[in-house]
């Protein structure tokens, strides 16, 4: 086994990373940034090294510095996490060169995996229904397309830089912006165009593979998400039928074979009433690989890093098929979603973290830490895990009503309303969920907590008033308060002060 | 005491409870006519609610006050609620500041960096045109053209990271 590994990323996913290296006994390496000087990973690694000033993202990506502190620290491999270097060519190309092992696919695979209109194109060749991926030269192509359309990045993941197009005319607007865009987040401005499909699941297949066998772990589902990102994932996810998710984790494998995958991917899957359609593969760790660990039981960080080194897959199918639970993870972001999920910034002034039985938490922060917008806006994740599906619909319910995060507005109340609609406890949360739904906000759950809001703010402004005796009791006098006069009284007071 | 305020600008509540609350006792408060129970747990150092029970299930809060020092943001239990006082008393309404008019100046609302400009100056944009990418927070944050108009100053450049509440766009 490895001795010692460099862990090339951050926040909970690095953090993860460390935990599998000591359970193996491996030591590790972290990097961190000024933004980053207290973080947990910065803490966790036993060593950790200086990049540089945060510069959004930018510092993660320093291929040179990181190669160097490998060098220094005569590690035997990196683990790239997701996101960062996970796919970057450049980097594995450089890092195969100097014989340092990158815990993911080999440059050549990783070249052909993340080029993602070929990938559909061999799913094509071996008889999976594709959605068909069309690249996008100039104005003339977008003629010829069959709208709505998604424009995505022919070489992009996580759900970046993929836009919404209605018809012609907005294509070409968009045309321009979302090449140059493509070009800045993945130095290859080529993008694609993809028939948007409405009211479908998106199905997720994560397979391990050692060039020989493949292992297929069972159905996710992240049909939920907000700009193109996931934010909640459940599996197996019984509500769909059985038949589609076999026939889905089938397609993962035939694929998975075809490709040779030699370490850990994600494939995913459009699933509409009758139609399945291979979307895409990320030769990478899931986002929700929490929600496959807690199923099965596995630790997919470790299975990856024994994959890579001894080419050896623990992951048993015959466990998989005694599998008799439902995960469900949402992930927290520091959001706010009365502002059409607007990005927010700020400090963690309050923070209660739930806990119990099968209830997998994972905060990135600690009391008044400050959540930067040079990263990623997850805060947290919680999973939890029950025999029967409806008991977990309640203990999410429960989960996140004990979950408290104060500073900062996040999306609590946004993944409050989610798991109390009807639709979540009869697993029909598609694709459109929040652009359709979400419009009606008038959920039950929010009523009650607006009454209490409302509540406090009156007798905040009450106790407030009393605190400054500015206006006279009401009993005594019939004068009426007016906010402005309370402004006007402070402002002269200060001034005489 | 009569309150008519709004939460998360759109929902509107009218409250009331007596004059006299006693915080060592339980009180009523009425929302839109329903009476509901409130019973205070603690205060913090500056005399503000911290928690309480409403109909006997308790709440964790914290108030954040505007510069005027009313409350402007309630959170309870982690989750904050934008609120607005429309009206106190009996019966005057506040009188509502006229809306000025929009404003052409584009400044970012979160520290980022700039990714993409797509306009230059000159350019005539409509209200909701993109003009500009902000990466923050790991998301390509488009701002919009908040009025139509014409481009007149762009200060900064593609690539740069701007501050909060720093300029970016000048449009009338």
């Amino acid at each position: 086994m490895y001795k010692k590994i460099l862990i090339a990323n951050r926040g909970n996913i690095a953090t993860n990373i460390i935990r599998a290296c000591k359970e193996m006994g491996i030591e590790t390496v972290g990097v961190f940034t000024d933004i980053d000087k207290k973080s947990i990973h910065t803490r966790y690694a036993d060593k950790a090294y200086f990049l540089g000033r945060a510069q959004y993202g930018e510092d993660y990506n320093r291929i040179d510095k990181i190669i160097e502190i490998a060098q220094k620290e005569k590690v035997e491999a990196i683990h790239p996490g997701f996101g960062f270097l996970a796919q970057n060519l450049d980097f594995i190309r450089q890092c195969e060169e100097l014989k340092i092992d990158i815990i993911g696919e080999s440059f050549d695979d990783m070249k052909l995996f993340t080029d993602k209109v070929k990938v559909k194109s061999i799913a094509q060749n071996i008889k999976i229904p594709v959605i068909e991926g069309k690249v996008i030269n100039n104005i003339e192509d977008i003629k010829k397309l069959r709208f709505p359309v998604l424009f995505k990045p022919c070489s992009g993941y996580a759900g970046r830089g993929i836009r919404y197009v209605e018809n012609y005319e907005e294509g070409v607007k968009k045309f321009e912006i979302a090449s140059k865009e493509a070009g800045y987040l993945f130095n290859n401005p080529e993008i694609y165009a993809e028939e948007y499909i409405d009211n479908t699941y998106l199905l997720e297949v994560c397979a391990v593979g050692n060039g020989k066998n493949i292992v297929c772990l069972p159905v996710t589902d992240s049909s939920l998400r907000r700009k193109f990102q996931k934010v909640v994932s459940e599996s197996p996810a019984e509500y769909i039928d059985i038949k589609i998710r076999k026939k889905v984790m089938d397609y993962a494998r035939k694929l998975a074979a075809e490709l040779k995958i030699k370490n850990i991917g994600n494939f995913e899957f459009l699933v509409s009433k009758k139609d399945i359609y291979f979307l895409e593969f990320n030769p990478r760790l899931p986002l929700a690989y929490g929600v496959s660990e807690m199923l099965t039981g596995f630790n997919l960080i470790k299975e990856q890093i024994s994959v890579k080194k001894e080419g050896k897959i623990t992951v048993e199918e015959t466990a998989l098929e005694k599998i008799n639970s439902n995960v469900f993870e949402c992930r927290i972001n520091a959001e706010n979603y009365f502002e059409k999920f607007s990005p927010c910034s700020g400090r963690i002034s309050k923070l209660i973290i739930p806990g119990g039985k099968d209830v997998r938490v994972e905060f990135d922060y600690f009391n008044d830490d400050e959540v930067s917008s040079h990263y990623d806006s997850q805060i947290a994740r919680i999973i939890v895990k029950t025999a029967k599906r409806a008991e977990m619909v309640n203990k999410i319910r429960w989960v996140l009503a004990q979950t408290k995060i104060s500073g900062i507005f996040t999306t609590l109340p946004f993944l409050e309303n989610v798991v109390n609609t009807k639709l979540f406890s009869e697993g029909k949360i598609v694709s459109d969920f929040i652009t359709h739904v979400m419009r009606e906000r008038r959920f039950k759950k929010v009523r009650e907590k607006e009454y209490a809001a409302a509540i406090v703010g009156a007798l905040a402004f009450h106790t407030e008033n009393e605190k400054r005796k500015i206006i006279p009791r009401i009993n005594s006098s019939k004068r009426d308060f007016s906010p402005w006069n309370l402004i006007g009284r402070t402002k002269i007071i200060k001034k005489w002060e | 005491m009569k309150y008519k305020l709004l939460i998360d600008g759109k929902d509107k509540f009218k409250l009331e409870h007596e004059d006299n609350i006693n915080v060592e006792y339980v009180n009523n408060i009425s929302v839109d006519g329903k009476e509901h129970v409130v019973e205070f747990v603690n205060f913090n150092s500056k005399g503000e609610i911290e928690s309480l029970f409403i109909d006997n299930t308790f709440y964790d809060v914290e108030v954040e006050k505007g510069s005027d020092g009313l409350p402007e943001n309630i959170i309870l239990n982690g989750q904050k609620y934008p609120i607005e006082f429309l009206r106190v008393g009996h019966d005057r309404f506040l009188v509502k500041q006229d809306k000025k008019e929009k404003s052409g100046k584009i400044v970012a609302l979160i520290p980022g960096k700039v990714i993409n400009i797509a306009v230059k100056p000159g350019d005539e944009v409509k209200e909701g045109d993109i003009v500009l990418i902000l990466e923050a927070m790991k998301m390509e944050n488009e701002i919009i053209a908040p009025k139509d108009g014409v481009v007149r100053r762009i200060e900064v450049s593609e690539g740069q990271n701007v501050e909060k509440n720093q300029p970016m766009i000048v449009i009338d």
